[in-house]
Parts: C-alpha cells; structure tokens; sequence
C-alpha cells in the first residue's frame, strides 16, 4: 500500500455540523453536570486519592498501586509473546495437510471463542493451579529459585514469590489471545493469492523458504492492523485475570478502592493507567504498520 | 529443430484428469523436441492451462503418462522436488512478489536453490534484466512497473534459474494492447535462444514468428496440430475453423 501523505489541512476543518454537535454535546454535559451537583452525594477527594495510590508499601517499596501497574504490563508482555506463538502455530497448524493436527486446532479455537474468557479462566485456573503445576513439579522449581533471586529475573518476572501466580495468569491469557490470534494468522495468509504459492513453486523454492521469503513477509503486512486490536484487547483482558487473585492493576485497584472508600478517584486512575498503556501501545504498531507497508501495493 | 533421433524433453501419454466429474483432460498425447517451441491455444476451458499446470506439476494428472526431462511423474503425485528448477513458468499475472524489489524478486531463487553467492546473482540477475530490456529497474517495486515491464521481469525471474523447460500461461492477456508487443517480442528472443517452451497464448503473430507447431484444444482434447501455417490459414477441422473465425473476425473487420 502506498501511503499517500494525509491531506492534513483539511482533516480538522470545522462545518456547520460540527459546530452544532459540540453545541448539543457541551448543553448534555451541563444538564448532566447540573443534575448531579444537586442529586449525588460524592464528596470527591483526589487530594487523598493521590497520596494514597502514591503511598510507599510498609518497607518504603514501590506503592502498592505502580506494582499492579507493573504487574499488568508483565502480564501483557509476556501473555502477548506466548500468544503470538501459540497464535502463529494454532493458525498454521489449521492450514496443516494433516487432517487430525487441523481438527485439533480448530477445536481450541472454537472452544476459546465460544465461551465467555472468565469461564474459561475458572475453568482452567483451577486446572493449572491444581493440576499441571504440581504435576509438573513446577511448584518446586519456582519455590526453590525464592533465595537466589537474580536482578534481571526480578525485572522480567518479578518477585519470585508471585512467580507461580505470574505464571497462572499469563498462561490464562495467552490461551484467550492465542485463539483469536491464530484466526487472524490463518485469515492473512489465507488472503494471500494462489499466485505468490505458485510461483514460489514454480521458481523451485523449497517449502520453508516459500513461507519464510515469500508467504510470511506478505501475510505480516495483513497481520499487523488486526493483531494492533488483538493486543489491545490482551491488554484490557489481563484485567480479568484479578478474579483469580492475580495481583495486577484492577486486582490492586479494588484492594485499594476499598480500603480506602475513594472508589471513583481509584477506578479513574486505573482507567487512566489502562487508557494510556492501549494508546502508547497503538501508536508504536501504527507506526510499524506504516513501516511494513510502505513500499508495496499487496496484489490484490 | 524437429530432430527425431533425441527422445523428447516433454512426453505426455494418454493423460485424462477430472476435476470432480467434469473431464478436464481427455487422451492427451504431446510430445516436445529439446530447443522446440509449442503454441497452446483454443477457447477458454478447453483445459490448455490444465495441461502445461501438469508438466510442472501445479496440478496432478489422474491417468496416463507425463515424463519431463527423463523424469517419470506419477498420476496423483506433485513429487515438485524431483523437478526442482528445471521447469519455469511465467503466468498470466505475472505474480511477482510485490514486497521485494525487481532484483530481489531475479535473486531469491538462484540463492535459496541454486547456492549462487550474493555478488554472482546480482551479476546473474543484471544480465537477464539486460535481456528483456529493463536493466534500470532494477531497485524498483514491481507496483511501479507497468503491466508489460513486470511481466518481462517475470520472464527474467525464470530464467535466472536456468530451466530447461519454459512455460507461459496466457502470459499476455492480463496486458493492456500497447503492452502485449514487448512481451512478445521478448519472448521470440528467448525462443531463438533455444530454450524448450510451451506456450498457451492466441497471438498469432508470435505463434507464425516463433513457434514450431502449433496445438488447438477444446473441451479438454487436442483437435489439430500442426505448422502455425497450417493451423492458421488452413485448417482442417471444423471447430479449429470456428474458433479462428471468432478470433480473427474483429482483427479482419477492423
């Protein structure tokens, strides 16, 4: 695609409509505002709101409140990477000539899909919690590494004694994203045309090389603006992972809403947090978008 | 050119295909001379396509025998790795790949297959783009290209690889008219280079100047062949008559 500069002049150029839209708008706003001074009994304290999510835990470390931050940006982080991989396997895994490995795959998706992601959390927390991680003889392992704690593991994964937790809800989520993850996959190469596969064929390229030159380049650019959505959905969705006491940043925005009483001041700092993780988050892909698609016109 | 005593370099014996239950193919036999060049043509799903798809097995036959290059292809087998590069093929649309650039597009193959060096396909890839008359192109997007210069690119990407055996699918029907001449033209050269080539195409003009026979099918068999004299101006069944009647009766009238 080519990118035609934005014909940025015209873009904010105000109409009639405009005008009477903000009108209408800002009469809404007014009445709202009116009514409430009257009706609702809030006494808002953002003053007290601010000291506390700003408050140093017992021994003077990092709020209570940036640790959840923290601990929904590793949440996404690392949910992302293994939903990406788990994505890109599922998705080509349903374009296998193996007929079992296509039932397999898109069985999860249909399962992912068509259940609410906080059944399936209950559901499969209490699995791994449980199940797999004792099974596994996981629990061990992420106890015994507690005492030698090196500083980049800190930085990565946190403190060890949340390791185990870490570990539930990055697997809860990266399960949810890599279904919705793999239809997107299996949609852009799906929309690759006959043509680049045969010619890749006819040109002799082995399979791999016919994926990896000319298949994958191709189906990234087609990947790339649906996946910026999928993240962003991943972002949001780590929140719900809080019901399983994962501490992140709604897990710790409830604790601290109510503790404190202040539960609107919290709520909009924690939809702030979320609000800004999402727009950094979009604005960085929007530029990758742009990058990956510059110099093509993708046959149509 | 029609040297009888070598075994033919394509050899396709008794070959019918369905797809479903329709028969694409019906009792195919075609031989092609090492250095000859065949013109397929005749109307549209008269399974022309069908058969060169066979000889480098993009599609499958379902009976009957194909050999290329002393190579046995099986009915209902793809085996493309016995074959590697020896075929080419140059499709109606052109299929380049659009996210690399003209030189990239002349140097994939011949690195990944071939095992040539960076600096040697680059050499390699300057001298095929010289020869279809497009050697300062080479840093551009093929969506920068017109529809006549990509598909000269094209033909360059499949001679990189050296094929033994050339094959053009209808290679000048998705041109615009102002563009179909220096396709052709092009494509003459290669075939006075010696290179096999089967062609599917209706230009007569490149059919007289070029071709060494020329084959006409409809509805999956081969009806005539022949010296493109021959089979243009005089031929000798009924539905080949019709076919040229219909091609022809604009270019006549106009």
């Amino acid at each position: 695609m080519a990118l035609a500069p934005h014909p940025r002049a015209s873009r904010y150029k105000f109409s009639w409509l405009d005008v009477i839209l903000l009108v209408a708008l800002a009469a809404v706003g007014t009445w709202i505002w009116f009514r409430s001074s009257i009706g609702i009994a809030y006494d808002w304290n953002w003053t007290e709101a601010f000291e506390t999510i700003n408050t140093p835990d017992r021994d003077g470390g990092t709020p209570y409140f940036y640790t959840g931050v923290i601990a929904t940006l590793r949440l996404s982080l690392w949910s992302a990477m293994i939903a990406t991989m788990l994505g890109v396997l599922i998705g080509l895994g349903r374009r296998s000539g193996i007929s079992s490995i296509r039932v397999v795959c898109s069985s999860y998706i249909q399962m992912i899909r068509n259940m609410p992601p906080l059944v399936f959390i209950f559901i499969f927390y209490f699995f791994i919690s449980n199940q797999l991680i004792p099974l596994l003889g996981l629990e061990n392992l992420l106890r015994a590494s507690t005492d030698d704690q090196s500083y980049v593991s800190g930085i990565l994964f946190g403190p060890a004694r949340l390791w185990e937790n870490l570990l539930s809800g990055v697997l809860c989520i990266s399960f949810i994203g890599g279904a919705y993850i793999a239809e997107i996959v299996r949609a852009g190469i799906g929309a690759i045309p006959r043509g680049q596969w045969e010619a890749a064929e006819s040109l002799g390229l082995k399979k791999l090389d016919r994926y990896r030159f000319v298949i994958f380049p191709q189906a990234f650019a087609r990947i790339v603006p649906p996946l910026t959505g999928q993240y962003i959905s991943l972002v949001k969705d780590s929140s719900i992972v809080s019901l399983i006491s994962i501490q992140e940043l709604t897990f710790v925005g409830t604790e601290i809403a109510n503790s404190s009483g202040l539960i609107f001041e919290t709520w909009i700092f924690v939809g702030l947090v979320y609000f800004l993780l999402c727009l950094v988050l979009s604005l960085g892909l929007r530029f990758v978008e742009r990058r990956v698609t510059m110099h093509f016109h993708m046959a149509a | 050119m029609n040297d009888t005593s070598t075994p033919p370099i394509i050899e396709v014996g008794h070959v019918n295909k369905w797809f479903g239950d329709f028969q694409v193919l019906r009792d195919i036999n075609l031989d092609v001379r090492r250095g000859e060049c065949v013109v397929i043509c005749g109307p549209s799903g008269s399974g022309k396509s069908t058969l060169i798809r066979c000889i480098n097995r993009l599609e499958t036959h379902d009976e009957g025998t194909v050999r290329v290059n002393g190579i046995e292809l099986k009915a209902g087998e793809r085996h493309t790795k016995s074959l590697g590069s020896s075929v080419g093929m140059v499709f109606q649309d052109f299929n380049l790949f659009p996210h690399m650039t003209v030189m990239e597009n002349l140097t994939l193959a011949p690195m990944r297959n071939l095992k040539v060096s960076k600096s040697d396909a680059l050499v390699l890839g300057a001298r095929y783009l010289d020869r279809v008359h497009i050697g300062d192109q080479a840093d551009k997007y093929p969506a920068q290209l017109s529809g006549g210069q990509q598909q000269r690119v094209a033909i360059a990407r499949s001679l990189c690889m050296k094929p033994e055996i050339l094959l053009f699918d209808e290679p000048t029907s998705a041109l615009d008219p102002e563009m179909i001449r220096e396709v052709l033209d092009v494509m003459s050269e290669v075939a006075e280079e010696g290179i096999t080539m089967v062609c599917v195409s209706h230009e007569m003009g490149f059919a007289k100047k070029a071709a060494d026979k020329v084959i006409f099918m409809d509805h999956g068999e081969i009806v005539e062949r022949g010296d493109p004299d021959v089979i243009f101006h005089n031929p000798q069944h009924e539905r080949t008559r019709a076919f040229l009647d219909q091609i022809l009766h604009y270019e006549a009238t106009a």
